[in-house]
């Protein structure tokens, strides 16, 4: 009976599973339909195509270390300090950027970084908008509860005992966290920060506002699209496809290979 | 450590010195940026011909974006955009530029700062129906191409799904509605507009200007509202219209003018010959030269009108609207000239 009722489970699970793998994967055969193999070697090397890959790789790669720099630490405040009147607000507020639409969130970054703005006033000489730090800027922006959410949930996952443990043999705060609290959320927070990065590579609302020039590649796609079609844009989207996928699994195997064992904490006496 | 030495790899190519600081347009004074939002019609004229002959002839670095000119006016006056050159589908969103005001002019005299002062009409547009060669209904639209049955009774046939542009951000959108309207005298029948249109925002012809074309191609419409030029330039088939109602001949500017469309923000706008029209906006401009040199490159019967009039842009003697003695000097003399 229990065979039996595990194998209509299992053929439940495969087929559920290869609809959503369908669902994703089918419509990259719109790339066969629409490409040109001709003219692809030509589209793929336009310079414009070129720099606007180059600005989103370095563009989303800058963004997710300030996201790190900032988020990966404020994601430790929340899952620690979490005893504090107005903590539910503070939660509220991370996800923000996640529930408005980009377009929106770019129309509101570009009322504190537009050119009337104060911020603006007093560094008269810096490129906020329409520019490589308008587009860090906007995906910093979009990009940021990822980074917070997963990290938070890293750090909630990691068990307490071993900070008090360290704290109590007399390491300071410092390198409790470094030592102790940041090897352990490491998945974790290494899983933010991908998705971070792939979210920041992604971008198009927000940027549409405060950075349409220079183009990153989701802008190049959407104009070569208004120009051309999907016949222009294709070989832009296959190449953006193409070497989103490799980043992806470069950082992957990096990481994976300095990722520690899950090993106990040694008690090394100072 | 890892995620340092991936940022570095990445991150080599870009000049620093890009991300951060202004073009330093006193040291290079004829190399610098320009910055130019224009009608999104022009997107493909713009940045694969125009693009390339300005940047090779005067050495200046063009920066495009195409919208809705009504968007790009709006942008302008929100602060959201600071360009150089504007170049409009109509003159009603330069005009719009033209009769609002960023502060005053900060001489103690409480003057109004207009955000334009000028605009020159440089080419008509006309109204045209666009299809694909391919498409469901392109056997009764070619039909109505050669005149053997009306545009109208196709375009309201049971079924048909025609596209349109946003009568609130772009002038394509509100062109449109105003040749129902007119098509409604013309033809001497009211019942036209609502056949072709539905109510004047429907939601099921509304699409962004950006991505009209696309959705047509992709078979999710049968036809479209386009300008001549943009369907030369993607290769669409397209219906001509009777002149009458098409707004592209200044001659029926006065029949033109008895239909007319009211905008969201409760403005009128009234049926005119399409002129697609520029000025550097006084209040954003950052690089008077460089928008100088683009502005007469655009004029130029040689460069502007030789590049456009080959995708259907009807180029025009050029007419000065607003304040003349504020039109820079070396655009004033090629429109004197012309």
């Amino acid at each position: 009976m229990i065979g039996i009722k595990l194998q209509g489970f299992n053929v439940i699970i495969l087929i559920l599973s290869g609809i959503v793998i369908a669902y994703i994967a089918y419509p990259l055969v719109t790339i066969l339909i629409f490409v040109e193999p001709s003219k692809l070697l030509d589209s793929i090397s336009r310079p414009q195509l070129i720099d606007a890959i180059v600005l989103s790789l370095a563009s989303a790669t800058i963004s997710t270390l300030l996201l790190s720099l900032f988020g990966i630490p404020f994601a430790y405040f929340l899952a620690r300090y979490n005893n504090f009147p107005g903590k539910f607000l503070l939660r509220i507020i991370v996800i923000i950027p996640l529930v408005l639409p980009p377009l929106a969130s770019g129309a509101l970054l570009l009322g504190v970084f537009g050119p009337y703005s104060p911020v603006v006033q007093a560094f008269p000489e810096v490129e906020f908008t329409q520019s490589a730090l308008g587009v860090i800027i906007a995906q910093t922006y979009v990009a940021s509860p990822f980074m917070i959410l997963a990290s938070q949930a890293a750090f909630d996952s990691v068990d307490e005992s071993y900070e008090k443990v360290a704290r109590v043999l007399g390491k300071s705060r410092f390198d409790t966290f470094f030592k102790i609290s940041l090897p352990l959320a490491k998945t974790g927070i290494v899983i933010g920060f991908i998705i971070s990065w792939v979210r920041a590579v992604g971008e198009l609302g927000a940027t549409m506002m405060m950075a349409y020039n220079p183009h990153t590649i989701s802008i190049q796609i959407f104009e070569d699209n208004a120009i051309g079609g999907l016949r222009k844009a294709i070989p832009d989207i296959m190449l953006a496809l193409v070497l989103s996928i490799v980043a992806i699994i470069v950082f992957y195997i990096i990481t994976s290979k300095r990722r520690p064992q899950r090993q106990d904490v040694t008690m090394n006496p100072k | 450590m890892t995620a340092l030495a991936f940022a570095i790899t990445f991150s080599t190519p870009i000049n620093i010195r890009s991300i951060i600081a202004k073009e330093q347009q006193q040291t290079f004074p004829n190399q610098g940026k320009v910055i130019v939002m224009y009608a999104a019609s022009l997107v493909k004229i713009f940045e694969d011909s125009l693009k390339p002959s300005f940047e090779k002839k005067t050495g200046n670095t063009y920066i495009g974006e195409g919208r809705g000119s009504v968007q790009i006016a709006n942008m302008i006056i929100d602060g959201q955009r600071r360009p150089d050159v504007f170049v409009s589908a109509g003159s009603l969103p330069i005009i719009k530029l033209m009769m609002s005001s960023k502060g005053d002019v900060g001489d103690g005299s409480k003057q109004p700062h207009p955000f334009a002062q000028w605009l020159v009409k440089f080419a008509t547009a006309e109204m045209v129906i666009g299809y694909s060669p391919t498409g469901r209904f392109h056997v009764y639209l070619d039909k109505a191409k050669k005149g053997e049955i009306p545009w109208y009774q196709v375009v309201s046939m049971p079924g048909f799904k025609f596209g349109r542009t946003d009568p609130d951000l772009d002038p394509k959108g509100y062109y449109m509605i105003i040749a129902s309207n007119l098509a409604n005298i013309y033809y001497n029948d009211q019942t036209i507009k609502q056949k072709i249109l539905g109510e004047e925002r429907n939601p099921k012809q509304i699409f962004p200007e950006e991505t009209l074309k696309t959705v047509l191609e992709s078979g999710q419409l049968d036809a479209i509202a386009v300008y001549k030029h943009e369907a030369v330039a993607r290769g669409l088939s397209y219906i001509e219209l009777p002149s009458q109602i098409n707004l592209a001949n200044p001659a029926f500017s006065d029949f033109y003018r008895k239909a007319s469309y009211t905008l969201d923000t409760g403005q009128t706008i009234y049926g005119e010959p399409i002129y697609f029209s520029t000025t550097i906006p006084e209040a954003t401009v950052n690089n008077l030269d460089g928008a100088i040199s683009f502005v007469r490159f655009l004029l130029s019967t040689t460069d502007g009108e030789h590049i456009l009039e080959s995708q259907g842009l009807n180029y025009i003697k050029p007419i000065v609207e607003g304040k003349l003695d504020k039109v820079p000097f070396p655009i004033r003399s090629i429109v004197l000239a012309a």
